[in-house]
């Protein structure tokens, strides 16, 4: 299984924790936000209707006022006539321009007085019209409104118009006669309220009559021309139609008209999509900032560790070369870290030189041990003994000589093992043993023992040899009749091989014992070169030690003139 | 030195995404130029304030390019220059002057045709030139008899549109037995119409009726007419507000508008379609209204007659 990398946990963590946190804020944030500003929206639209319906309401009104006015002037005189009503209409009009025309007119049409006059074109038949008509029809005082229309009363002017007509009694010439008021209102101001706001995208609102009839909508020109369809008008009784659509209507007030206005979802939405967009503008900033921040989080955490794991495999190659180590240097925890790493890596290096020390002065001993087991002079000695002895016709001896050298090389060779077994060993001793009472005239006896248990185990070869060679040198040569014994046991345990040499010779002087004990302790070359027991023990000894450590090795006692007792200690390895 | 560039990239990315929100994201604008090949006239006027309208409505950049004698523009260098200041396609309203024909090719700017067809345009908005010759011949229906005689005021002997209301017109009185006695060339120029019409009630005193071809034609030929005192049936074409005052008062029997507004409307609108790569009509043909003094103040020919914003 593939491991994943701190860099990427880290990764992983900021940028997800954070980038989560940031999510659910502000998406709630949004959403809260959405509603928010949908409602805001709605209510601003409904206001802006509300606004442009009372305007639209006042405009109407004034002229209205204006029509009531006049009509109640005109209806007081005794004798109206055109000096009186021009007073009146300029009382009541003042300076406006939003009436184009304001006529009374007779029961047929016919212009009695007027501004700005009362000379029609011949072409104008306002009885023909359907709502002077419907004026004609209504009560005395009531005031009808027209559609928008052309006004055609005066040459080479073509306004449009809504009229507002109130059916009034005039006296004039002494007579009571019925007659029209014409209040001619421009419907430039109508369009200009409408458009002063917009309603979402779809642009201003318009203004259907009772009859659903068109009394001003900004594409007008667009609908006569057929350039659109009449289908892109809508009333709130198709509201819910599309519901992505919504209708606004308001009544104008003191009018029949009302004031209609399509919102699309997007256009209420439109705030609320603005400060999304925004907010996710924020957001995936913040995301990048969050995520190169992670990153360069992670590569200031992992960098040294991948220095480091670089450096460790660099040491790992070049291993003995001291020069070699971590830097000890970024944050502490790597510091500490290298630190320990240098005192363990000095701490390895420290064994490999002593593991390779070792391995060179075992080798070294190996040669030593060699070279004593093949000493020429033990050779020459034991050639003239063999001679001497054949001299003087003991064959059987000289056979057993030549048969005993015989085995000593051949386990001495051992086909190149540095192990015997303790059997071998033994014969080994034994087999020096019968050259060396040969040699020495048979001055001393001896004896071999072994346990069977430890017959098989193995032991460093040529190990009791020296101190045979001891024992006969310095403690027996001097003093015939001695015994040399040589045990091969176990301890109690039957964990150690213990071979023990041991005679009842000379015995060692105390002085001497104890610089042989403490060279045994400690086998420098100082001190065992003030020993005359020499090198042969502490070689031994030395080959224990490196073979098995310091608590193996040899142990000497001896009291002068009864006996000395070398003991060898070994770990039992069976083969 | 690899980490700083890093480093650079990522505050560079930042620093981009901190500005988009504001900057307004969506497609390259597009601009449209109107190419006309007249300049002064109620059709040439409605075409622009029409294309106006529609590249308001569609929020697209607009320029128009017409030919000016007096600043020596002419109408074969218009196309290279709205290429030149980045049009993105041609509404071209011409005549069919062969001179605009031939710098039109090789252009290589979608092109839609109003009023004239034009070879190699992706559309072409028309006017129903048949039968605005067949409506002029209906509205003199009344008044001639088998055997009667015309006047024809018509706009230039260049225009393609003119030869098609021509023979219509011709046709369709040559069912009754009437016939153009005569054809001038007086474009759309009041006092033009004004002198040959003059002129030619002077020749031919047992003229029957006249047909003019353009809106101020039509006012001079009524004003020749008014002047001789001589109570002739007129049949103009479009509408000016002095010929609205001859149908008013009878000197002008009926005017045939043309929906020039209409044209240069679509013609923006299908050059927008074109390059938003929209499945756009081929042809389109856009009917005419006869106005007469009847029909003149109905709510229907109001609307059409009388300008809201003027």
């Amino acid at each position: 299984m593939k491991k994943i990398s701190i860099r990427h946990v880290l990764l992983l963590t900021v940028v997800g924790l954070t980038l989560g946190a940031v999510f659910v804020v502000s998406s709630v944030y949004s959403t809260t936000a959405t509603t928010m500003f949908n409602q805001l929206g709605m209510s601003d639209m409904l206001q802006d209707m509300a606004t442009v319906s009372d305007r639209l309401s006042t405009y109407v009104g004034r002229v209205r006022e204006v029509a009531s006015a006049v009509a109640g002037d005109i209806e007081a005189e005794e004798n109206f006539n055109a000096e009186s009503f021009a007073q009146s209409v300029r009382f009541y009009t003042g300076n406006t321009e939003d009436i184009s025309a304001l006529i009374l007119v007779d029961e047929y049409g016919t212009p009695i007085m007027g501004l700005p006059g009362a000379q029609f074109k011949e072409t104008c038949n306002l009885p023909a019209l359907d709502w002077y008509r419907q004026a004609m029809d209504a009560e005395i005082g009531e005031t009808v409104l027209s559609r928008p229309h052309v006004q055609n009363l005066y040459p080479n002017s073509y306004p449009w118009v809504v009229s507002v007509l109130r059916k009034v009694r005039y006296n004039q010439d002494g007579e009571q006669n019925i007659g029209i008021l014409m209040v001619d209102m421009r419907l430039e101001p109508l369009e200009e309220i409408c458009r002063s706001v917009e309603l979402g995208s779809s642009g201003c609102p318009y203004i259907l009559s009772q009859d659903d009839e068109i009394i001003f909508h900004p594409d007008q020109k667009l609908l006569a021309l057929e350039l659109i369809s009449e289908e892109s008008i809508r009333t709130e009784e198709e509201d819910g139609a599309d519901e992505n659509t919504m209708v606004l209507s308001q009544d104008i007030a003191g009018t029949d008209w009302r004031l209609v206005g399509t919102v699309t979802a997007e256009d209420i939405a439109k705030n609320s999509s603005e400060f999304n967009s925004r907010m996710t503008g924020i957001v995936v900033c913040l995301a990048i900032l969050v995520t190169a921040v992670a990153v360069w989080l992670s590569m200031q955490i992992v960098r040294p560790l991948t220095q480091m794991q670089t450096n460790m495999q660099r040491i790992e190659r070049n291993l003995d070369d001291n020069r070699i180590s971590l830097p000890e240097e970024g944050f502490a925890e790597y510091a500490a870290l290298s630190h320990s790493y240098n005192v363990m890596l000095h701490k390895i290096r420290g064994l490999m030189k002593e593991t390779v020390d070792r391995q060179e002065q075992l080798r070294r001993m190996e040669i030593g041990a060699l070279q004593e087991q093949i000493n020429p002079h033990f050779l020459y000695n034991t050639l003239d003994s063999i001679v001497r002895v054949m001299e003087t016709g003991r064959t059987p001896e000289a056979i057993e000589m030549v048969q005993a050298l015989g085995r000593l090389f051949r386990l001495s060779i051992n086909n190149g093992d540095y192990f015997l077994t303790v059997e071998q060993e033994m014969d080994y001793a034994r087999s020096y043993l019968t050259i060396q009472q040969v040699r020495y005239k048979k001055k001393f006896r001896y004896e071999l023992h072994m346990d069977e248990e430890i017959r098989g185990a193995l032991c460093p070869k040529i190990i009791l040899q020296p101190l045979i060679e001891n024992s006969i040198k310095h403690g027996m040569s001097e003093m015939p009749g001695c015994t040399l014994i040589v045990r091969a046991a176990q301890d109690e345990q039957g964990h150690r091989i213990l071979f023990t040499v041991e005679d009842d010779g000379l015995g060692i002087p105390p002085e001497e014992l104890s610089r042989l004990q403490e060279m045994l302790r400690d086998d420098s070359n100082a001190i065992v070169k003030k020993s005359r027991y020499g090198i042969g023990l502490r070689n031994t000894n030395r080959r224990i030690h490196l073979l098995y450590g310091e608590e193996y090795g040899l142990t000497i006692e001896s009291e002068v003139e009864e006996r000395t007792c070398v003991t060898i200690t070994l770990p039992k390895r069976l083969p | 030195m690899r980490h700083h560039h890093v480093a650079k990239a990522l505050a560079l990315t930042l620093l981009c995404l901190l500005l988009v929100p504001g900057c307004e994201q969506g497609d390259e604008p597009v601009q449209v130029a109107l190419i006309l090949s007249g300049a002064s006239g109620h059709y040439w006027e409605n075409i622009v304030e029409g294309a106006q309208t529609a590249a308001e409505r569609m929020d697209i950049p607009l320029r128009c390019y017409m030919p000016d004698e007096e600043k020596e523009i002419r109408l074969e260098d218009l196309p290279a220059q709205a290429a030149r200041d980045g049009a993105d396609a041609l509404v071209v309203a011409s005549q069919g002057q062969q001179e605009l024909l031939d710098a039109l090719e090789g252009i290589g700017l979608p092109l839609i045709a109003v009023g004239t067809q034009i070879e190699g345009a992706e559309a072409a908005v028309l006017n129903d030139d048949a039968k605005m010759g067949q409506s002029a011949a209906q509205a003199l229906a009344a008044s001639l008899a088998e055997g009667d005689g015309v006047l024809l005021l018509a706009d230039s002997a260049e225009y393609r549109e003119t030869d098609l209301r021509e023979t219509s017109l011709r046709e369709n009185l040559a069912a009754k037995g009437v016939t153009v006695r005569g054809r001038f060339f007086s474009g759309d120029n009041r006092e033009w119409a004004y002198r040959q019409t003059l002129q030619q009630l002077y020749l031919w005193p047992d003229l029957d009726a006249i047909v003019a071809f353009s809106a101020k034609a039509t006012v001079g030929a009524a004003q020749a007419a008014q002047y001789l005192d001589r109570d002739i049936p007129i049949v103009g074409t479009d509408i000016v507000t002095e010929l609205i005052a001859c149908i008013e008062d009878g000197s002008v029997d009926a005017t045939i508008v043309r929906n020039s507004f209409g044209m240069g409307y679509l013609g923006v609108e299908r050059a927008a379609g074109a390059l938003r790569g929209e499945q756009i009509p081929e042809v389109q043909t856009l009917s005419s209204v006869a106005v007469t003094r009847d029909n003149l103040f109905t709510p229907e020919i109001e609307k059409i007659v009388f300008p809201y914003d003027e």
